[in-house]
């Protein structure tokens, strides 16, 4: 197996554990975010990869070769593991132009890698500034530099640690495109760490999802955001609305409505997650011929938010939760104390044993 | 896949432990500069003639109270002067005030001991002063009035105190920048007056930094020995060096080395603590123009004669007095004998710099890789050597460089039968060594507190692109530093110039730097002779104080070159 490899990693910082053996692959040409919450061990996970973090446990190879086992006690120093890394900070060498930071890890001989790299520097709008100093760049600039002075040496793997976390939100958008296209021109084996789910999915082939040191789910964005492997996922993943409920027959009752959960036993209790987007909603008429079977629900308010629109639904009678959260695409603001039906989508509903590890 | 060439590189596995050869470097080099310290408390230890008993009864109470009146009064009077003339010229406006702020470091380049000399030539009965008062007075003789004695104690302390509260107006001058304005401006809107917000909120948040330049200036005072030989209030310092030489007694020597020690241990932790205690006070990153009280009339008249006198006193008439004497010694004075002794200065001074610059980098790179706890130890002990009085410095490098020279002379005496005679002690070795135990927490400080401009990830980023540790401190971390460096050579480089005792006690025979020359000549109060040495020193200790007004007023907050540079 060729890529990055990393298996059974295990690390403790004094006796809080960090990582709880996780293992990953990551082929070559294949983007992989690594993606959780603050503080769940990801940038841990690169540090190890990169050989600046000594490993306690488990072991790492990059093209095929091992260069960390902690049984054998072998450890390649960063410099000769082919491994390009780059930084949340950047980590620009102040003392050195735009230029000289980006041939920092080229050796002086290799003058097509060289062309290779003055020509994207072309293309990356950096070549005006090539004799700048760092601290003359704006965030997006720095970026670039120090993605492009990861790549230079032609690594093997390439690790990002929070690469659009310094920049605004409507660069970040326009530099995450950018990054993409670079990377899957130059085919290197990819491991982003991000705690922002939207951007895992939007860079990823291939999305693991970490909590606690552990990878609770890896799977393809697609396979993450509709098929959750537990409750933290799908919360992580964007908002839902949590309601409680008990199996019958298959299914679950809701205030609004019923939603599959086939793999459950009769009387399981459950919680049921469903997706603001997920909410179908329909105005009753006030002069509604006939009673309507589903529940009526009063809206609370509803915002517009351009795209889409927001509308929160109180749920009467001091129950938990005590509203919901509908998000319906367009301009949809009826007024306070409209009454609504709604409708579950049941690609964006997910149910789950009450009380489950990982929520 | 792609159309980028990739450049290949070899690829070797090696095992690379946490604890390399960095680490152990530096875990030597903090050995090395411990050893002293070790040996001074080893020797006190050893049994032997029974000095202890006959220093008892003698001198030593002479000593003990000489030092702690020194320390008392020096510490006194830096601390009033220091802090009276910082808060003058950061909160106050009056003429002058910007000229002030730099002025009034320039007295920290004169050794105690020159002005001591000048002052008491001077002073003496037959000095201008009190010549000019005869004259003046129609006076004859000493019977007919008072005139103070320049050289007593209360002298010791006054020159002491003119060259010493630098150090704490500095820092004092430093803390006051740092303080936030709104904290001072809640002060008074609160209703407290300009004096009762200094007393109230000022002073108590600066003091961790004032107390750090009081110890530093004790320490100095610690450390003094050519003032108070000069002016016969023996100090500890000054009963090291006379047990030493006059009792060649090494026990006697060492003991009341570890009496000073002590002495310097104390001074040390109220320094740390009160460096511990400063990470609290910063609360705010908001830096604006500080609140200043514009003086008028008399009260600007008060500001501006508190801050000239120390200047006038410590500087300008001292050195007035060396120039007039070196213009009027002429080029006599500038012979072969004064070219040799200031090369040696020079020489002994720039190795010893260029040693402890190297020392201290190891040490803290050493540091910044192995993160061990065992190697911050290490590096503290290893940075105590500036609070240890120079005269314990020279026992604790002697006495085991002479043992270890007898060792061999021995041993090659019974195999070979030929006498090796002194190796190491005595020679140039030695006192480069002594130079830089002492010395090695200036360029220590400077260069580990700059290192953290270069952030962890810098490091990192220079590992992965292919940097060995020892590259990526000289491809990042030297460069990024560099100034620092400098400053940090250029300060051991001064204190080398102006360092009396260690030199003294420990130089080959009929070696002389232009320090042991001045000190010579003005024991024997041979103005005309020693004013030109003397004067090389106080310039060379007027250029490090150049630098650190150029790189203060540089680094002031918001107005520093890069900001994604800081940590």
């Amino acid at each position: 197996m060729s890529g990055l490899r990393l298996t059974d990693v295990r690390h403790t910082y004094g006796v809080a554990p960090v990582l709880k053996n996780v293992s990953l692959d990551v082929a070559p040409g294949a983007l992989v975010t690594l993606v959780g919450p603050s503080g769940c061990g990801k940038t841990t996970l690169l540090r190890i990869a990169a050989g600046l973090e000594p490993l306690q446990a488990g072991s790492v190879s990059i093209d095929g070769v091992a260069v960390s086992d902690a049984t054998t006690g072998l450890h390649v120093p960063p410099e000769r593991r082919n491994v390009g890394l780059m930084f949340q900070d950047y980590a620009l060498f102040p003392h050195l132009t735009v230029r000289d930071n980006v041939l920092f890890g080229v050796p002086r001989g290799a003058t097509d890698r060289r062309a290779w790299l003055e020509s994207s520097m072309a293309r990356m709008g950096l070549t005006p500034l090539a004799a700048n100093y760092p601290h003359r760049l704006s965030g997006g600039e720095q970026q670039r530099v120090a993605l492009l002075r990861a790549i230079a040496p032609g690594p093997k793997v390439l690790l990002l640690d929070e690469p659009f976390s310094g920049l605004d939100v409507t660069l970040r958008t326009h530099v995450r495109e950018e990054t993409l296209d670079l990377l899957k021109e130059t085919g290197i084996a990819t491991l982003m760490v991000t705690h922002d789910p939207e951007e895992a999915m939007f860079m990823a082939d291939r999305i693991l999802v970490m909590n606690n040191g552990a990878v609770i789910q890896a799977g393809s964005p697609v396979d993450i955001y509709f098929r959750p492997a537990s409750a933290f996922v799908a919360a992580f993943f964007g908002p839902v609305n949590r309601l409680h409920g008990v199996v019958r027959a298959g299914r679950v009752e809701t205030l609004v409505g019923t939603v599959a959960a086939p793999n459950f036993r009769d009387g399981a209790a459950v919680e049921v997650l469903l997706r603001p987007e997920g909410l179908k909603l329909t105005v009753v008429p006030n002069d509604a011929p006939a009673p309507d079977p589903r529940p009526h629900l009063r809206v609370a308010w509803a915002r517009s938010l351009g795209r889409s629109s927001l509308v929160r639904l109180d749920i009467p009678g001091g129950r938990d939760p005590a509203f919901l959260q509908a998000r319906v695409f367009g301009s949809f603001l009826p007024e306070a104390g409209t009454a609504v039906t709604v409708e579950v989508d049941d690609t964006r509903a997910f149910v789950f044993a009450a009380g489950a590890p990982g929520n | 896949m792609s159309d980028a060439p990739s450049v290949t590189r070899r690829r070797a596995p090696a095992v690379l432990g946490r604890f390399d050869g960095w680490a152990a470097g530096a875990l030597v080099v903090s050995g090395l500069v411990a050893a002293p310290l070790i040996a001074v408390i080893v020797l006190a230890l050893t049994p032997s003639d029974d000095i202890w008993s006959h220093l008892l009864s003698t001198v030593l109470p002479l000593y003990a109270s000489n030092t702690v009146f020194l320390m008392t009064g020096v510490g006194a009077g830096t601390l009033i002067i220091g802090t009276a003339t910082a808060w003058l010229v950061t909160m106050c406006r009056f003429p002058g005030r910007r000229v002030f702020e730099w002025l009034l470091l320039l007295p920290m380049a004169i050794p105690a001991y020159v002005i001591a000399f000048l002052y008491t030539d001077l002073l003496e009965y037959a000095g201008p002063v009190q010549s000019a008062l005869r004259h003046a007075a129609g006076w004859t003789t000493r019977r007919d009035y008072w005139f103070p004695d320049i050289r007593s104690l209360g002298g010791a302390i006054a020159m002491m105190t003119l060259v010493l509260y630098p150090y704490v107006y500095l820092l004092a001058r430093a803390a006051f920048h740092e303080q936030s304005v709104c904290v001072l401006e809640v002060g008074r809107t609160l209703g407290r007056g300009p004096w009762r917000s200094f007393f109230t909120i000022a002073l108590p948040l600066a003091r961790p930094a004032i107390v750090v330049g009081v110890a530093l200036a004790m320490m100095e005072t610690l450390s003094d020995y050519g003032t108070v030989t000069f002016f016969e209030v023996p100090t500890f310092s000054a009963g090291i060096y006379d047990v030493w030489r006059n009792m060649s007694s090494v026990a006697g020597a060492a003991q009341l080395a570890v009496v000073l020690l002590v002495f310097a241990l104390i001074l040390v932790a109220a320094e740390r603590w009160a460096r511990r205690d400063r990470r609290f006070h910063h609360t705010t990153t908001k830096y604006r123009a500080l609140p200043s009280y514009r003086l008028g009339g008399g009260r600007a008249g008060l500001a501006f004669l508190i801050c000239a006198l120390p200047v006038l006193l410590g500087f300008v008439l001292p050195v007035g007095v060396l120039i007039e004497h070196s213009l009027r010694a002429g080029a006599d004075s500038f012979g072969w004998e004064y070219l040799g002794f200031a090369a040696n200065s020079l020489l002994l001074s720039s190795v010893s710099a260029a040693c402890a610059v190297a020392v201290g980098l190891l040490l803290a790179y050493g540091i910044r890789l192995g993160r061990s706890p065992l190697l911050k130890y290490a590096a503290r002990i290893a940075s105590l050597g500036y609070a240890v009085p120079g005269a314990v410095l020279a026992v604790g490098v002697l006495v085991p460089l002479a043992a270890f020279d007898n060792m061999v002379d021995g041993w090659m005496r019974q195999l070979v039968g030929v006498s090796t005679g002194l190796l190491l002690s005595g020679t140039l070795a030695a006192v480069t060594f002594g130079y830089v135990v002492r010395f090695l927490a200036l360029a220590y400080g400077a260069i580990d507190a700059s290192l953290a401009k270069v952030t962890p990830s810098m490091d990192g980023a220079a590992r992965t692109l292919g940097q060995t540790p020892g590259g990526a401190l000289a491809r990042v971390h030297v460069p990024i530093i560099r100034g620092s460096v400098l400053v940090a050579a250029m300060l051991v480089f001064v204190d080398g110039m102006k360092e009396l005792p260690m030199t003294l006690i420990m130089r080959p025979f009929n070696f002389e730097t232009l320090a042991t020359w001045v000190y010579v000549l003005g024991v024997t109060e041979r103005l005309q002779d020693y004013s030109p040495g003397a004067l090389v020193i106080v310039a060379a200790g007027v250029l490090p104080i150049i630098v650190m007004i150029r790189t203060t007023s540089r680094s002031r907050p918001g107005q520093g070159p890069g900001q994604g540079m800081t940590s």
